[in-house]
């Protein structure tokens, strides 16, 4: 097989160097030049690096790759019209469909743009015969016109390692080691950005001795810097998972704050809490729309054909919504005093919160995990057990409101607990809430439907048209709510069939 | 993945040229392809600018294996692998004649290669011997450059019987005819009498021109070469009619 050795050369000059000596040991025939532009796409949580893979745009041409060997998973062309493209903004191909499963939801964002000068020669040797081929390329940054990297990659053909051995010393003889890190990794780092896991799905390392108010700060201060770096995905409006992200994180930390009262002194829980409520208050609005519009094929494939044309005006409804409240949260977010709230709260989460004299400040943070789980857990199973085919619907809200809190406690805790067993739970209450949350998103729909069409004036136009369309689609959704209904005891039974609570006991 | 084998008794009718041209017009068309020198003599090794493989002697030739692959070499054209020749290949015989299935082990070694490949091209030395009947059991199509010559008639209506007597398939020998030189009438009464043949001719032939013989100054295919040459044009022709009978399936 070939043999392709990759070098980082630390400049022009040594290229030169190692040119100029290889001509008198092998010939070196210079064959081509090429130069183009190149641009790396991924989403803003990595999704693409995360499955091992790169997306490069060059030549008009949209390129899936494989980090390990470069290998072209999917292309197509594109005319890269859209800053922030979806895989719906892809031409209908392998490409979109392997995006659309790898990137779901999220957008594309452009991360470097860069322009190679590629010159390519042929090594030779005595018979003048190729031994190899090298590729000696520049990496400028387009923006800054800064050299990123110099590469020379040595393609030696199959069965003349050995004749090439010379030109290999030539090269190593002036200090440049053979290296294996990825172009786009060396771009990356240029710029200062580092692929890496998203920080929302990284849980917090927590020692099981560590104070409980210092533990806490911890949970704050990651959930007030998700905060903080989904905002500018918010107001560019990229895509919607920055306005979910966020809010999950205001979420998370009410949840947090409401079942520590008594780990932060009364007045952060006081002023935290007002604060969280006013984020979450403030976005409330704009995230309903997000959902709808998310749901607007789901809504469209509800319905036969015939009715389509009704559904038309709710969606320009929720598209005219949006965009008023898109403009009020950009007032919001761009407002001195909001931006001074989230770095106020990652200010005092950075150090050690002062704790108040309470006792349950200075207990280890695995205690009092252990005792507010065990309770949730408890809660969860009375309140479940109770639940037959009779009970009203209040009490499975009920239900999901309190499988959540456990949900982001054990979420919170995990790195307390053994791995496998915690995760094994998480992965249990998610199922149980799946199908909880299923049953009250369905009812929240439907209600909402129901508010809109009880707005529109009888002597709407089209007043029939949607009537029957809204109604048709309220008709399914309450089909689907009973089914999820009917699902519950079920589901029910699976939650119960392993008892975790000896994991939380003392 | 299928073998075509460069293959007749006579010595000097183009059987190497039209190896060479045929193993670079099957990788121009995207397909790996590994030539074999079998000869001795290593003219497909030299038109390929390669030196003889000097540790492939013929008895780790025929053991087959990692000795063989650690002695194939990259050409200068994309998709194209040569195995280059070793002199002691004039002894396989000998080595053959004390093996076991000593008719089969060119197929046998030769098998490993096939998921690597979709061609393997061997240029085959001249002579019927045992290393021959290793040919004819590995090959699925025997290429059989005929000159337009009564000798040459002669040694290919030798092979022919030779595969009546030995129970061979004669469904894989396609002979072509080779250093046409069509001013000469011999040459054209020959060609015409084609009926004659039990065995069908492919229809292109190899025109005899000096062209051909500069490929051992260059030491390059002559479709490179010399592209609007009228034998590269019969190199190509060739090369459509021998795929046509892969795709077709008749090999």
């Amino acid at each position: 097989m070939a043999t392709v050795i990759k070098y980082n050369v630390s400049n022009n000059r040594v290229a030169s160097k190692i040119l100029k000596e290889i001509q008198p040991v092998s010939t070196l025939i210079p064959e081509s030049r090429k130069s183009c532009r190149i641009s790396y796409y991924d989403t803003f949580d990595w999704r693409l690096f995360e499955h091992g893979y790169y997306l490069m745009y060059k030549m008009r041409t949209l390129q899936l790759r494989q980090f390990k060997d470069e290998k072209i998973i999917a292309e197509a062309e594109y005319k890269a019209d859209t800053q922030n493209p979806f895989w719906q903004n892809i031409p209908p191909g392998k490409l979109a469909k392997v995006l659309k499963r790898l990137i779901t939801i999220r957008a594309l964002i452009k991360l470097v743009e860069i322009q190679t000068a590629s010159k390519y020669y042929r090594i030779l040797n005595n018979d003048k015969k190729t031994i190899a081929r090298l590729d000696s390329s520049v990496y400028k940054n387009i923006k800054d016109k800064t050299d990123i990297a110099h590469l020379f990659i040595l393609d030696i053909l199959r069965g003349y390692k050995n004749e090439a051995r010379k030109v290999i010393s030539i090269i190593e003889k002036q200090n440049v080691k053979p290296h294996n890190r990825h172009i786009l990794i060396q771009v990356l780092d240029s710029i200062g950005k580092t692929p890496a896991l998203y920080i929302s799905k990284q849980s917090i390392i927590l020692q099981p001795h560590l104070p409980a108010t210092s533990a806490i700060g911890k949970i704050l201060e990651q959930l007030f810097d998700i905060m903080a770096i989904n905002c500018e995905g918010i107001i560019a409006d990229i895509d919607t998972e920055f306005l979910h992200d966020f809010r999950v994180a205001i979420r998370r930390g009410r949840s947090i704050v409401g079942q520590m009262k008594n780990v932060l002194p009364p007045q952060i829980t006081q002023k935290l809490k007002s604060d969280l409520t006013f984020f979450g208050k403030a976005t409330n609005r704009l995230r309903d729309m997000d959902v709808y519009l998310l749901k607007k094929d789901q809504y469209f494939s509800r319905l036969p054909k015939d009715l389509w044309d009704g559904l038309l005006p709710f969606f320009d409804y929720v598209s005219c919504e949006r965009q008023k409240e898109k403009k009020k949260i950009d007032k919001v977010l761009t407002d001195r005093e909001t931006l001074d709230k989230i770095t106020y709260w990652k200010k005092v989460f950075t150090h050690p919160v002062e704790s108040n004299t309470r006792q349950a400040v200075n207990r280890p943070i695995l205690a009092i995990a252990q005792k507010k789980i065990l309770k949730k857990y408890n809660q969860v199973i009375q309140l479940g057990d109770q639940i037959d085919k009779q009970t009203p619907d209040t009490k499975l809200h009920n239900l999901r409101i309190v499988c959540k809190k456990l949900r982001y406690l054990l979420e919170f805790f995990q790195s307390l607990f053994p791995a496998q067993k915690i995760n094994r739970f998480i992965k249990q209450v998610k199922f149980l809430q799946d199908n909880l949350g299923d049953f009250n998103d369905l009812h929240v729909q439907q209600l909402k439907l129901r508010e809109y069409l009880d707005n529109i004036s009888e002597n709407h136009e089209q007043y029939i048209r949607i009537s029957a369309a809204i109604g048709g689609l309220i008709t399914h959704l309450h089909q689907e709510q009973l089914k999820a209904r009917n699902n519950f005891g079920q589901t029910w039974r699976l939650f119960k069939k392993t008892d975790f609570r000896a994991l939380f006991k003392k | 993945m299928k073998t075509i084998a460069l293959y007749s008794i006579k010595g000097g009718v183009g059987k190497t040229a039209t190896a060479v041209n045929l193993a670079y017009l099957a990788a121009l068309s995207g397909a790996p392809t590994l030539l074999c020198d079998l000869d001795p003599q290593g003219s497909a090794t030299f038109y390929y600018r390669m030196r003889p493989a000097k540790k492939l002697t013929s008895g780790k030739l025929l053991r087959g294996g990692k000795q063989i692959e650690k002695n194939i070499k990259e050409s200068d054209y994309k998709n194209l692998d040569v195995l280059p020749a070793n002199i002691s290949y004039r002894k396989m015989d000998l080595f053959l004649h004390s093996m076991k299935k000593s008719k089969t082990r060119l197929g046998k070694i030769i098998k490993p290669f096939r998921k690597e490949y979709d061609y393997i091209i061997l240029d085959c030395p001249p002579n019927i011997t045992l290393v021959s009947e290793n040919i004819f059991h590995a090959a699925d199509l025997l290429l059989v450059p005929v000159i337009p010559t009564t000798l040459s008639q002669l040694t290919f209506h030798k092979l022919v019987k030779f595969f009546k007597k030995n129970n061979l398939k004669p469904d894989i020998i396609h002979p072509f005819f080779s250093m046409v030189e069509s001013r000469k009438k011999l040459h054209r009464n020959v060609m015409a009498s084609i009926e004659k043949y039990n065995i069908p001719f492919l229809s292109t032939f190899i025109p005899y021109l000096a062209d051909v013989e500069t490929m051992g100054i260059h030491r390059k295919p002559l479709i490179l070469l010399k592209p609007k040459s009228p034998a590269s044009a019969a190199f190509t022709n060739l090369w459509r009619e021998v795929k046509e009978l892969v795709d077709e399936g008749k090999v």
